[in-house]
């Protein structure tokens, strides 16, 4: 160890992202490195946030709780979502109150799952949304 | 040492020296530019001259799979509709072996026009797509596309697809919703009453256009033979979205040519386009994840627009 503090990671990427946003993205004059580029500075934006929290697992551990609310018999073996596939699948195969009660007690758990990593990922649908718009002439 | 398809790279020289054999003529390519159009290919503007006269050439390049698509049926779909009279840009070479540039690839003419959403040619783009719908598809060259079997075959076929598409791509374990709804899309496949040439992908965005007058259709590589709601679900709800509201191309359609659109069997479709982009989508994430492309829109696609997809199939198909 020849430093007594490495520089931290999320730090590097914030950097990164605002150097390519304000430094090189602006003298980029061809459309594919200019689209890259800025998707790239997105993807810094989203290494940052996977960085700052372990959202896989956090949403496993979820999953695992809402598994308990679930028939033993219709989520078969293996992982929190093998076990939810399972169960989801089995409730839209077969019709009555205990395949809806499936969906109930595991759709809100997926749903807010899903719309949080959605909302994770925004810096990411921003940039590819801007670039795709700077592309529509040819 | 040879080059492999691990170290080729598309270069102007490489297109040059394969133009030139395939169209049995002198073609320099003396620059080219890859644009950021599309997703599912590399496109590249190629500044040549074939046999004396200068020209632009778009190559299209396929990315290992992105997307679930590759150009096998895309090229003779392409080269059928071009000999219909369609707006289609026409195919000059097509090389299959991946051996020239490392992915294969086609060669076609360039079109002139943009793409940008526009409201006036909207109209015009309603009845070219009624038009593609009414072929027949053994007259016009195209009697090899698969056929699926009525009533239920266009639906659970397209279901089918996706499903392979979406496993083709997964890490892993599976993603319970799109579980759920492909199993769901399953149990209701409503019944079709004709096959017809499906572009799969269709509206604002993918055509071209100057001033009026629509120039090319383009983006062929979903095209099958199945029911044309594929398209009209496409139309209204994806691609059409951000230009009318549903209602609006629902009426607009009808007043346009004539096709009374079913809402149940739309709201089934509309399901079907919706697992299309996801699982599209998922083959972007194991690209990435695994370095057999690293452009960073693999993993916008792979992640926010699978996401945005997904969003929209629950809400279409699997909430309340």
């Amino acid at each position: 160890m020849t430093l007594p503090v490495l520089p931290e990671v999320e730090t590097i990427l914030a950097n990164s992202a605002q150097v390519l946003r304000d430094v090189v993205l602006p003298d980029l004059t061809d459309e594919w490195p200019r689209n890259c580029a800025r998707v790239i500075a997105g993807a810094l934006d989203y290494a940052i946030g996977l960085l700052k929290e372990d959202r896989a697992a956090e949403y496993r551990a979820e999953l695992e709780v809402a598994l308990r609310g679930v028939a033993g018999e219709v989520q078969g073996e293996g992982s929190p979502f093998e076990r939810a596939s399972a169960a989801l699948v089995w409730s839209r195969e077969h019709d009555g109150p205990e395949a809806d009660a499936v969906r109930a007690v595991l759709h809100p758990v997926l749903a807010a799952q899903m719309d949080r990593e959605a909302a994770a990922s925004e810096p990411l649908l921003t940039a590819l949304h801007v670039a795709m718009r700077g592309t529509d002439q040819k | 040492m040879s080059d492999t398809p691990d170290t080729l790279a598309p270069t102007p020289e490489r297109f040059a020296a394969y133009l030139t054999e395939a169209m049995n003529q002198t073609v320099l390519v003396n620059a080219q530019r890859r644009v950021a159009m599309g997703q599912s290919r590399a496109m590249y503007l190629l500044d040549a001259v074939v046999g004396g006269v200068a020209q632009t050439l778009v190559a299209r390049v396929e990315q290992s799979g992105l997307l679930g698509s590759d150009s096998t049926l895309e090229v003779p779909v392409m080269q059928a509709l071009f000999r219909a009279g369609y707006p289609v840009a026409e195919i000059l070479a097509y090389e299959p072996t991946g051996s020239v540039v490392g992915q294969p690839f086609f060669v076609m003419a360039f079109v002139e026009g943009i793409s940008k959403e526009d409201l006036s040619t909207l109209d015009d783009y309603v009845r070219l797509l009624h038009q593609l719908h009414q072929y027949d598809p053994d007259a016009i060259g195209l009697g090899s596309l698969p056929k699926p079997p009525l009533p239920k075959g266009p639906a659970l076929d397209q279901v089918d697809r996706w499903d392979r598409t979406y496993r083709s791509g997964l890490m892993g374990e599976p993603s319970p919703l799109v579980e759920e709804a492909i199993a769901y899309l399953r149990r209701h496949a409503p019944d079709s009453d004709r096959l017809c040439i499906v572009h799969a992908d269709p509206g604002p965005g993918n055509y071209m256009y100057v001033g009026s007058t629509i120039t090319a259709v383009v983006d062929w590589e979903f095209t099958h033979l199945g029911d044309e709601y594929d398209d009209w679900a496409y139309l209204i709800y994806m691609r059409g979205r951000r230009v009318r509201s549903p209602e609006e191309w629902i009426a607009r359609i009808r007043e346009v040519v004539g096709v009374e659109i079913d809402p149940e069997r739309l709201r089934y479709w509309r399901a079907v386009k919706h697992l299309m982009g996801v699982a599209i989508d998922q083959t972007a994430t194991r690209l990435y994840a695994e370095r057999v492309e690293t452009a960073p829109n693999l993993l916008a696609i792979g992640t926010a627009i699978h996401l945005s997809a997904l969003q929209m199939l629950y809400k279409a198909v699997l909430a309340g």
